[in-house]
């Protein structure tokens, strides 16, 4: 054997060659042109909802400023522990499964993934139970895992039920990877987990928060974002059996992170994202079902580098959930636009810290969360505890900045609008809402919020 | 390789199939959560180290190494700064089958044969073998070809070149103009 040219080894080298090039250029051949997006057809606004009887159910809550009504429950039960990054996905029999991270704080080795589901006949969120561990893991992959980040559950095309996960072997956040597992049994039980590889340089950095999307051919289209040593969003397509196809960048999307996919028709979708520099909510647009995006640029509302959510609804209508005060996550809104237009001026607030410009004094702050947790059904005990975890993550020496941040939006086969998000980071809060309810007139003129 | 180095090595290579932690995995395992999988040209290139080492045959030329060394580091500085978000154009998304890879290959392989040079083309062959058949975790054809581990160790050998050609010249003008003022 020599690596010098000669006759036998020559010989052999180049049948590999011609081998290797061969069978390479041949899978190339194979793959099937990028698809255009599946859109659900969209029904008259007037058929779209069929609300269920409420007779067993508690009554309504009013939203902040007056203006519409909507359910509201928590979905955590952990008392104590550091809650973040809910996602949702509804079950075949109705059912919504909620997943979120949780631990003693975030990127912590202790955090989990949980999971609870809810029954839409009562509204009432079952026991929390863990889907994945870090143990669970590192078993799966065979590799170290340090900590788990942000989950995202989806129903795949074919009917099954993906779970994406950021993990991280090295380092914080930027160190990241995303590991996928399957579900045919509604989330009941989960595939051995594997790494999506979407980095060259170590698979690091590459995370995930927004909603995927599915195309015509039955790939999906998962929107994640990179964070070492610059931000950007992509578009990864993923094939039927989970592995990465291909991903795009969305150009001028430095400093712009987490992107939320919003389909509007078979190639034209929109993507808005976090602001990594806290100016504004930032916007880029396809026409060719995401093969070229244009270039990203500042849309109209706010944003105070905290995470959104998106979805259109059955009647075509997009909607977003964000926080929309430029400085803090203190108000959770929701964007409405019809179909065609863009997103309206008064955005429907579903929390609001009283005063958002000026932070909360300790003994305030308690009082506040005490309050709710006790409306809810919380014993002392835990009130305790939740307050506890709250404080600790989002308290100074005398005053506490109050957090209601990373929404995840859904809209259920009934047509009702379901809203998950990070309650003062301690308990993780559902809000169900009729998007066809009336937008009510000011009841009282209200400064919460930036209008764009 | 003494007799001392061979027990060694194999202790190590012992010690990490050792389940260790909570989890019971190896420290084969622990290092790989870190250093990410190996490309299919760092795997060969070590296979071929280990050979070398063992029998002693040598079976690389220095030309080889050199070429060997330059296009793994040509290869590097196109890929990560431009995977890694220098502008909108990600170099990496063309290990998804991307034709224009593909030709680019079958030319550097071609032009490396005809100049007599076999490594090379024998490296691209073995990584588009395993990419067509699938063998690692990842789809992309780049992870099958070059890491970040023989990146850094091509730009460090090239760097030492330069350095070796520039010390030579220096001498070599030293020299002569210690010469000429004798």
């Amino acid at each position: 054997m020599n690596f010098r040219p000669s006759g036998a080894w020559d010989r052999l080298a180049a049948v590999l060659l011609v081998l290797a090039f061969a069978l390479a250029g041949w899978k190339i051949l194979q793959r099937a042109p990028a698809s255009p997006f599946a859109v659900q057809p969209v029904s008259p606004s007037t058929e779209a909802l069929k609300p269920s009887p409420r007779a067993s159910l508690p009554p309504q809550q009013l939203s902040p400023d007056g203006r519409f009504r909507f359910d509201a429950q928590f979905v955590s039960s952990s008392p104590g522990q550091a809650v973040h990054a809910a996602s949702l996905v509804e079950l075949r029999d109705g059912r919504l499964r909620a997943v979120w991270f949780s631990g003693s704080r975030e990127g912590a080795g202790d955090v989990t993934i949980q999971t609870s589901v809810m029954d839409p006949a009562s509204l009432r969120w079952g026991a929390e139970s863990t889907l994945f561990d870090r143990r669970q893991l590192q078993q799966g992959l065979w590799r170290y895992v340090k900590k788990l980040g942000n989950p995202v559950i989806a129903r795949a095309p074919d009917g099954s039920l993906c779970i994406w996960m950021v993990n991280v072997s090295l380092g914080g956040w930027a160190g990241s990877s995303i590991t996928w597992a399957r579900s045919t049994d509604e989330g009941s039980t989960w595939s051995t987990p594997r790494r999506l590889v979407m980095s060259p340089f170590l698979n690091i950095s590459t995370l995930v928060k927004g909603a995927p999307v599915s195309f015509q051919d039955g790939q999906i289209g998962l929107p994640v974002y990179h964070e070492f040593i610059t931000k950007f969003g992509e578009m990864a397509r993923i094939n039927t059996q989970g592995e990465v196809v291909d991903k795009v960048r969305i150009p001028g999307s430095q400093t712009s992170l987490q992107p939320v996919v919003l389909v509007t028709g078979s190639e034209q979708a929109d993507v808005y994202m976090r602001s990594g520099t806290a100016t504004a909510l930032m916007v880029s647009q396809t026409t060719d079902a995401g093969k070229t995006w244009s270039s990203t640029h500042a849309g109209s509302w706010p944003n105070p580098d905290s995470a959104l959510a998106g979805v259109v609804t059955n009647t075509g209508a997009r909607w977003l959930a964000l926080n929309p005060a430029p400085r803090n996550r203190e108000v959770l809104a929701l964007l409405h636009s019809g179909p065609g237009t863009s997103f309206g001026a008064t955005p429907w607030i579903v929390e609001s810290a009283a005063t958002p410009q000026v932070r909360t004094s300790v003994q305030d702050y308690e009082r506040l969360l005490a309050q709710e947790l006790k409306a809810r059904g919380a014993g002392e005990n835990q009130v305790r505890a939740y307050v506890a975890s709250a404080r600790r993550q989002l308290c100074g020496e005398q005053n506490c900045s109050q957090e209601f941040s990373y929404p995840y939006l859904l809209q259920s086969r009934d047509g009702y609008l379901h809203l998950v998000y990070t309650w003062h980071r301690t308990r993780i809060k559902h809000v169900r809402l009729d998007p066809l309810q009336p937008f009510q007139a000011a009841q009282a003129a209200t400064n919460r919020v930036a209008t764009p | 390789m003494t007799l001392w180095a061979k027990w060694a090595t194999a202790l190590v290579f012992v010690l990490l199939w050792c389940p260790l932690g909570a989890a019971h995995l190896p420290l084969v395992a622990y290092v790989r959560g870190i250093s990410s999988d190996l490309s299919i040209s760092l795997v060969a290139i070590a296979c071929l180290g280990m050979y070398q080492r063992v029998s002693g045959v040598h079976l690389v030329s220095d030309h080889e190494r050199k070429v060997l060394n330059l296009v793994f580091a040509a290869g590097a500085l196109f890929l990560y700064p431009l995977a890694l978000g220098w502008g909108d154009w990600d170099s990496y998304r063309l290990g998804w089958g991307a034709p224009g890879m593909w030709a680019a290959l079958l030319v550097v392989s071609l032009v490396c044969w005809g100049k007599g040079l076999r490594l090379l083309p024998v490296l691209i062959a073995l990584g588009l073998l395993a990419w067509a058949a699938g063998a690692l975790e990842s789809t992309n054809l780049w992870d099958y070809l070059i890491d970040p581990w023989i990146a850094v160790g091509a730009i460090f050998q090239c760097f030492k070149m330069v350095g070796c050609q520039l010390r030579l010249r220096f001498r070599t003008a030293a020299g002569g103009v210690a010469r000429t003022s004798s």
